[in-house]
């Protein structure tokens, strides 16, 4: 599904460059269940960025299910954003004038879909989250947790084949972060490739494979010992990773 | 495309636009009103006046000789006048006058048909010399010039002029005989002691008020002498394109036969901008104000439009990761503008006609005509559009990675 090379990623501001990936290669399988963890500025989300064709990077190759994307044009980036990679956020990203149903849309209508074809993949998205009840309200009448749930939804509702969450538990309380998680877990069964950044151990993992992220780098678990120290306390997993 | 959930979000979120919606339908209804009015104005002021317009002079000459108190000098220096005048190369033809048509100054008087029962007929009219139908560069339509006879007639004690032959236009020869046979028979006034024969009929042309519509193309010619002490006035016909080579003469021709007088030679157009002067001027500021309006109406929706791309930045970038195109953006924007505007020009359609009734009613306005409307809710939208595009096309400047970064 995802095979990176030696992917270097460089953010220059004025007075500073800052590596956020370098040297970073990655195998991902398809139907692969893939947690990211990582302290603060690591990396993570410059991985997501790239994985997802949000963002360029400076060197190394990248194909995604097969197809170099490192020559796309924008607008082929777009057209496979929207047919092949779903997105999830830490701040669910709703439009706030768009309601449940038109939220859940937004990916179709740039594909060009018919309108009955839309309307129920929309309703069968919304039922595998559960909320084909509230389909008439807006964002700011549903929960931190419903909101999440719609932003799931609206992310399989185009059948991708990838889905890149970014922190989708980090705004919710715990019962609602496992909420979210066995719904990803429910989407990665039907065979969908998900992966997911988190800061909580715990819900790390729930995926059939962690990884480790540091300056930018990925971490070979097998090769250190004693990884703990590597960590910055306040980022250090409460208990040691047991696979890689 | 995806005009239903643009419009479904714009409903959801009123606030954000119906100032400007409002803004558009104000300008709409103010707008196009000007342009009525304007349009209105300038058929009547381009309107033929009937005359040799073009080629037209006046000489107007005030006197301060003391000769000038009796009559018969003054009947004399108009006839030397006229043959200098007429005589003058680049000149075709000249008459006196008492007043000069467009001008907003003359007299009128009352006939109507001889022994008529209705209504007398108002009758703007000039005294003349002879040479009337060339000098103005009318057309005889029947009957004859006036001949020297027609200058012949007694007064009686009160100075009234019991009967003369007059010529009359079209228009007027018609309101006096609807049949149309006028030639050859009489008016009078109200009273019935004076009466005229009328031994011509014209072509029509502006009298003294051309904006004065129950008046329009109503002249009535008495033969006579229309100078006075107090002022001797011609009118001068040049040949075609002459007027710059003739009038910087004419001041000098007029001195040299009798030098006791102030003389001012204008052309009847300088007349005509003078008596549309109030409203040419009302023209210029109903131009500017639209102009201003137009001008703050886009500068508004540029304004909205800019903010509207600011404020949904992360709307933006998330629209991005989900697969829109810039294409798609820029188009989110323009469609959304469209909308905006769209709303204003229908309420503006409404107000446009709400305004019209108003002004037709007390400021006797045009009653407005639905092209123009049309052709100013076209405007409004392409101006919309233009002014929408620009910060539009900053939208695709938002990079899909904003979706990630955190709030
Ligand atoms: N747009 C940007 N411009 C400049 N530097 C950036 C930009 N985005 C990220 N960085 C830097 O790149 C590095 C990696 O950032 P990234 O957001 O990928 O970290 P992260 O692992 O997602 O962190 P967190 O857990 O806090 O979300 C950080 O040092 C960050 O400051
Ligand atoms: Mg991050």
């Amino acid at each position: 599904m995802i095979r990176m090379q030696n992917i270097s990623k460089i953010y220059r501001t004025e007075h500073i460059e800052t590596h956020a990936l370098s040297g970073f290669s990655l195998h991902v399988e398809p139907g692969e269940f893939l947690s990211v963890m990582g302290p603060s500025g690591s990396g993570k989300t410059t991985f997501l960025n790239v994985a997802g064709l949000l963002d360029s990077f400076e060197s190394g190759t990248y194909h995604l299910g097969g197809e170099d994307v490192s020559t796309l044009s924008d607008r082929q980036m777009s057209r496979i954003r929207n047919e092949k990679i779903g997105f999830i956020f830490q701040s669910f990203n709703l439009i706030p004038d768009l309601n449940v149903f038109d939220n859940v849309d937004v990916p179709l209508r740039y594909r060009g879909v018919g309108a009955a074809t839309r309307r129920d993949a929309i309703e069968e998205a919304l039922e595998i989250v559960g909320l084909t009840s509230r389909l008439k309200h807006y964002p700011s009448q549903l929960s931190g947790g419903q909101q999440q749930r719609v932003a799931v939804a609206r992310a399989l509702v185009g059948t991708p084949g990838l889905i890149l969450a970014d922190e989708p538990t980090g705004n919710l309380d715990s019962a609602m972060a496992n909420e979210i998680m066995d719904l990803l877990e429910k989407i990665n069964e039907m065979g969908t490739t998900v992966i997911v950044v988190s800061h909580d151990p715990e819900l790390a993992a729930r995926a059939g494979r962690q990884i480790y992220l540091l300056d930018g780098r990925l971490i070979d678990m097998e090769s250190l010992e004693t990884p703990a120290p590597l960590f910055k306390p306040d980022a250090v997993p409460t208990q040691p990773p047991t696979q890689v | 495309m995806h005009f239903g959930p643009i419009l479904r979000a714009l409903m959801h979120n009123k606030t954000r636009f119906w100032l400007i919606t409002l803004e558009v339908g104000l300008t709409l209804a103010i707008v196009v009103n000007c342009i009525n009015v304007t349009l209105d104005f300038r058929a009547q002021y381009t309107h033929e006046s009937g005359m040799d317009e073009a080629n037209l002079m006046v000489v107007t000459t005030e006197p301060f000789g003391a000769e000038f108190k009796e009559e018969e000098f003054v009947e004399n220096l108009e006839r030397e006048d006229l043959a200098s005048l007429r005589s003058f190369p680049g000149v075709r033809d000249a008459l006196a006058t008492t007043s000069v048509p467009i001008s907003g100054g003359g007299s009128a008087t009352s006939r109507k048909a001889l022994g008529s029962e209705l209504d007398s007929e108002s009758t703007p009219y000039y005294i003349v010399s002879d040479h009337v139908v060339d000098t103005f560069g009318l057309e005889l339509l029947a009957g004859r010039r006036f001949e020297p006879g027609d200058f012949e007639f007694d007064e009686d004690e009160n100075g009234d002029i019991l009967h003369r032959n007059v010529l009359v236009t079209e228009t007027l020869a018609n309101a006096y005989y609807p049949e149309g046979d006028a030639l050859g028979k009489m008016v009078q006034n109200d009273e019935g002691q004076l009466t005229n024969t009328i031994v011509g009929i014209v072509s029509d042309m502006d009298n003294s008020w051309p904006t004065w519509d129950n008046g329009k193309h109503r002249v009535l010619f008495f033969p006579g002498q229309p100078g006075s002490d107090r002022r001797m006035r011609y009118i001068v016909r040049v040949d075609e394109g002459a007027i710059d080579s003739v009038f910087s003469g004419l001041e000098q021709r007029v001195l040299g036969i009798n030098p006791e007088r102030i003389v001012r030679v204008e052309t009847l157009g300088e007349y005509r901008e003078d008596y549309y002067s109030a409203q040419l001027a009302m023209i210029k500021m109903l131009s500017a104000v639209s102009f201003l309006l137009l001008l703050i109406t886009s500068l508004g929706i540029v304004g909205l439009t800019a903010f509207s791309v600011t404020q949904r930045t992360r709307q933006i970038g998330t629209r991005r990761a989900l697969g829109a195109t810039k294409g798609d953006i820029v188009r989110y924007f323009l469609v959304e503008n469209w909308i905006i505007t769209g709303i204003g020009l229908i309420l503006g359609a409404a107000m446009t006609y709400g305004l019209n009734f108003v002004l037709v009613s007390i400021a006797d306005s045009p009653k407005l005509e639905w092209p123009l409307l049309v052709g100013g809710m076209l405007l409004l939208w392409v101006t919309g559009v233009v002014a929408a595009y620009v910060p539009a096309q900053r939208a695709t400047l938002v990079s899909p990675e904003i979706a990630t970064r955190s709030v």
